[in-house]
């Protein structure tokens, strides 16, 4: 998308289409794992009304938040193999707590 | 942070914002108005008068609704007499069905209503579409989702923005550069506006990809998230309705009185009885109290015990929760919906859907001055040159932003005289609005942008002129708000034509 600057670096190509994409779309089930773990995962008190809604605005803020933080990545294999590590363990740390 | 990555956010930000910023300037402008629903349906479709022929009896309404309906499902709601409605007046609302509204007769016969406009018909509600909508003219069902992901693209844009705004904030912030030097100058302008009305837009963004995308997500953890499913999840940490038999429920007036008694600031509007199969039912008092954050658009709720009065579940009631998870959530809502501190609030949301249009027009114009070559010496005079696609965007710009700025009070005042002789008034609504927006769009692109401007800008207020002078011929309290800001607008946009004038003789191009 973007290959501003001057130099050998500038020159090398950014893939912010792929690490936007990458972001959106594992993201999405990170998202769910982490807000399910971070509202019904043991650190909240055992009776929160409206706790349902709290993990779902909690999903959308995740999920936005996912896309934001890719473009940190240096690589391509870098912001796929954190993601997919990322929702690996947030998949587990879910299993688990079951 | 590294120079290369600021670079990325930059053109992140840069090519989303021209992504997605004509829709957000569509879903901010008619935000802006959509401020003012209630107004604006009242203005284009006044109430009817008390009339001597229809029962101001709410008890009685209600009795022999349920009398003469013991198998109805889905809600009923008794609408207690207000600005909307003089007389009680109660619909049925039926999942994928229009509501039906009745009234008692003085001879003690329910009538169907004529007077109440339905409320998928009426000038507000077109309004308010037109926000969630992003003017896409498309079914809501199909643009809510379309908009939640906008909305989360507007998220990466804001956050996008700060990161690329850091390292000079201090320096840049206040920083208003007002001159020749066009790109400066809107950069200045985006960042100033962007800035200070970072926590605003910050809620907006999550709350708007909230009210896009909440089936899909709740769709996917009752999927894969929750064993045992969404509904038996909410369950859990639901408070059970007490049972109540419908021979031991009290008279709606009754309940009114006794949930004032329990919550005094809290100004009952309407009485729902959320019917179950079996006969059994849960009632919601829908009501108002602008002191504190409320859960739905302009109103909380509090669940009542039908048989005692008592409000067995506060989860809704503005600021009566107790917890602060209720309190964060109607927080999210209120400051969504602006639906706190009154009058003050509402206009001040107003002027930021308003200056949140603005932001993402001066994001489009940076975009395309920075593509603009100008020409490098000054004795070469204003001439500049701009790629075809930048043409496009910049014409696309000016016929979205001027159109949507100029077709919605022209759809507004002339449903103000027109609403009492359509049968369907969302159709004259769609009709003239996306007639006209459609216009403005084609005279921008066949003409060009410094060629169409001006004229688009007379246009634009006239069509806001419009209104203060419909409000005048016709005055009522109504009209009074929606008229002065349409004044303003107008009076904006006659300026910025008049400026536009000056600098099109003197050779220089449109902005």
């Amino acid at each position: 998308m973007s290959r501003g600057g001057s130099g050998k670096a500038a020159a090398a190509p950014r893939h912010l289409l792929f690490k936007g994409f990458t972001g959106f779309l594992l993201g999405f089930p990170l998202a769910l794992w982490l807000s399910w773990l971070l509202t019904y995962g043991g650190l909240l008190p055992a009776y929160v009304p409206v706790r349902d809604q709290i993990a779902m605005w909690l999903a959308v803020l995740l999920w936005c938040i996912a896309p934001c933080v890719a473009f940190l990545a240096q690589s391509r294999q870098q912001c796929l193999g954190v993601f997919l590590a990322a929702n690996a363990a947030a998949f587990a740390a879910w299993k688990v707590l079951q | 942070m590294k120079a290369q990555t600021v670079k990325d956010y930059l053109a992140v930000h840069t090519w989303v914002g021209i992504l997605c910023g004509l829709v957000l300037y569509v879903a901010f402008y008619a935000g802006a108005f959509s401020m003012l629903e209630a107004e604006i349906t009242r203005w284009t479709q006044p109430p009817a008068p008390a009339s001597t022929a229809v029962s101001d009896d709410g008890d009685a309404l209600a009795a022999a609704f349920l009398a003469a309906n013991p198998d109805a499902k889905g809600r009923v709601r008794l609408l207690w007499p207000g600005a909307d409605n003089a007389q009680p007046a109660l619909a049925l609302l039926e999942r994928g069905k229009d509501p039906m509204w009745w009234q008692l007769g003085s001879d003690g016969q329910l009538h169907r209503m004529g007077s109440m406009p339905r409320e998928d018909d009426t000038s507000g509600n077109f309004v308010d579409y037109l926000h969630r909508k992003g003017g896409l003219p498309i079914p809501l069902e199909v643009a809510e989702p379309i908009i939640g992901l906008v909305s989360l693209a507007y998220g990466l844009a804001l956050v996008s923005g700060i990161v690329v705004l850091l390292p000079s904030l201090v320096k840049d912030l206040f920083y208003l550069r007002l001159g020749a030097n066009l790109k400066r100058m809107w950069l200045d302008v985006h960042n100033l506006l962007g800035v200070a009305s970072l926590p605003f837009h910050l809620v907006i963004a999550l709350s708007a990809a909230v009210f896009g995308l909440h089936d899909i997500v709740y769709l996917a953890q009752d999927k894969f998230i929750y064993q045992d499913g969404l509904r038996a999840t909410v369950a859990r940490e639901s408070v059970p309705p007490p049972k109540v038999a419908r021979a031991d429920w009290l008279p709606p007036s009754e309940i009114r009185r006794r949930v004032q008694e329990q919550t005094p600031h809290f100004q009952p509007l309407a009485l729902n009885y959320v019917l179950q199969p079996g006969g059994g039912a849960t009632a919601v008092v829908n009501g108002s109290d602008e002191r504190h954050f409320q859960r739905a658009s302009r109103y909380g709720l509090a669940f009542v015990n039908l048989g005692t009065g008592e409000i067995y579940d506060r989860t809704y009631l503005p600021g009566a929760s107790g917890y602060a998870s209720t309190a964060l959530l109607s927080s999210l809502f209120a400051l969504h919906f602006g639906s706190f501190g009154g009058d003050t609030v509402r206009i001040l949301y107003l002027l930021l859907g308003l200056s949140g249009a603005l932001l993402f027009y001066t994001g489009n114009l940076l975009w395309i001055e920075t593509r603009t070559k100008r020409a490098r010496k000054p004795q070469d005079g204003p001439a500049l040159e701009r790629p075809r696609h930048v043409r496009i965007v910049s014409a696309l710009t000016l016929g979205v932003c001027l159109g949507c700025a100029a077709a919605l009070p022209a759809t507004l005042a002339l449903a103000h005289w027109l609403a009492p002789r359509v049968g369907d008034l969302d159709a004259l609504h769609q009709g003239v609005y996306y007639t006209l927006f459609g216009a403005c769009i084609a005279w921008a692109i066949w003409r060009g942008t410094d060629r169409a401007a001006p004229g688009l800008l007379w246009f634009t207020a006239a069509c806001n002129a419009l209104v203060p002078l419909a409000a005048v011929l016709r005055p009522g309290p109504d009209g009074v708000l929606l008229g002065a800001v349409c004044a303003l607008l107008a009076l904006f946009f006659a300026w910025l034509g008049w400026r536009q004038r000056r600098q099109g003789l003197q050779g220089y191009p449109a902005a």
